[in-house]
């Protein structure tokens, strides 16, 4: 079970600052097929340098491709999960790299695409009835594109998120350009009144819901085993009266990508723990469906389960 | 303190320990221990502000309009008794 080890990942040696903010200069000052070039030999050495994240990453996708892909041999499934974890580095490097160009001062118009698909007319209609919407994502493709993709589109946009990690300048600074709004609830309980009131004025609340970033969650099956997701995203919308989108921006190729938007998951009906819970479990499906079908992309270099 | 203060008092305690879902009796709920502070006092957090609002819009008909107000409102059993009789209500 994912014990809330969250911050494991922060930890790591090229989770500092300096290194997203000298990222986010080559990704500025040079042609592009330079920056993807110098981002692909640091995540090389990343990939090598890096064995508890490649650990957390096979325990991962090794668990997953014992449910997805039953009929693989020992052997074969051993050689695919190292191609695949090697793969997944190599795409969080693009991520990386993509993220730094939506920070940078780049024109960033027209470099890159987002097609949109799945339940967008749900989320017209929901923010036609004046209140707001929960939009839950993971740690699956490239999340800030979504909030991208959907400020871009129109939509009210605040994204919830924690202050403490090293990529928080370049979060604000992708923010701020994309005009989404954000609030930050690691420091102050009171900020939980900003999210009310946003969510009553019809703004979106974006947020990763796919690990447990307190002592707030619940374990719930995960690619059939109990794995532990936040309570939150899911009380805030019980108690503001609105549904739960979930959604996922996975890459189609370089630049260009699709913004996923799920049918809602209502949190309502009956006793409230139970509605919870029922909730939590539906977006843990969510995830796991689309997980499994976008694996090369599943940054989690936390094990998501304890070892059995 | 009137019997109508000392039954809002029960009130907002209750309401509190439903809240935060809390393992103690109203009387252990000291009046002014700081709800939010993890060392001194009750140590709610971000989801306890939710329902506290909620509760309180839904039990009391009152509303916390920001943050500013919310940190003064939800300091305490006192601060929340004060903000609900400053409102008009009583019980």
């Amino acid at each position: 079970m994912n014990d809330g080890a969250l911050w494991d990942h922060s930890r790591h040696w090229l989770n500092l600052r300096p290194i997203y903010a000298f990222g986010e200069w080559v990704l500025d000052s040079m042609p592009l097929f330079v920056g993807y070039g110098i981002t692909r030999g640091v995540t090389e050495v990343a990939y090598h340098c890096s064995p508890d994240q490649r650990a957390g990453i096979e325990s991962n996708v090794r668990h997953v491709l014992s449910c997805t892909r039953p009929s693989l041999s020992g052997p074969e499934r051993e050689s695919l999960l190292k191609k695949l974890v090697y793969r997944i580095f190599h795409n969080r490097g693009v991520w990386f790299a993509d993220l730094s160009i939506m920070a940078g001062r780049r024109q960033i118009d027209g470099l890159f695409r987002f097609e949109r698909s799945g339940s967008w007319k749900a989320l017209e209609r929901q923010l036609a009835t004046g209140k707001g919407a929960i939009v839950a994502s993971a740690h699956l493709g490239n999340w800030y594109g979504g909030g991208f993709a959907m400020a871009k589109s129109g939509v009210p946009v605040r994204v919830v998120m924690y202050k403490n990690h090293a990529g928080d300048v370049m979060d604000r600074k992708v923010a701020n350009r994309a005009k989404v709004r954000q609030t930050y609830i690691d420091s102050d309980p009171m900020a939980m009144m900003e999210i009310m009131r946003a969510l009553r004025n019809g703004e979106v609340l974006a947020m990763l819901v796919d690990k447990p970033w307190d002592s707030r969650s619940i374990s719930v099956p995960f690619f059939g085993r109990p794995s532990l997701f936040p309570i939150g995203p899911v009380r805030v919308a019980r108690l503001a009266g609105v549904p739960i989108f979930p959604a996922f921006c996975v890459w189609n190729r370089l630049r260009e990508y699709n913004a996923i938007l799920c049918d809602p998951v209502e949190v309502g009906g009956g006793d409230p723990e139970e509605a919870e819970r029922r909730a939590v479990a539906e977006i843990a499906g969510i995830i796991e469906k689309q997980v499994a079908a976008n694996l090369p992309v599943w940054f989690n270099f936390t094990p998501a389960w304890s070892p059995a | 303190m009137d019997a109508s203060d000392a039954a809002l008092r029960e009130k907002v305690k209750l309401m509190i320990i439903q809240c935060a879902r809390l393992k103690i009796q109203p009387s252990e709920l000291k009046e002014d221990w700081p709800l939010f502070d993890r060392e001194m006092g009750m140590g709610l957090d971000s989801i306890d502000v939710l329902e506290l609002v909620v509760n309180l819009e839904k039990s009391f008909g009152v509303q916390i309009p920001d943050r500013e107000t919310g940190q003064k409102v939800l300091h305490s059993v006192n601060s929340i008794v004060e903000y609900l009789k400053a409102s008009g209500k009583q019980s």
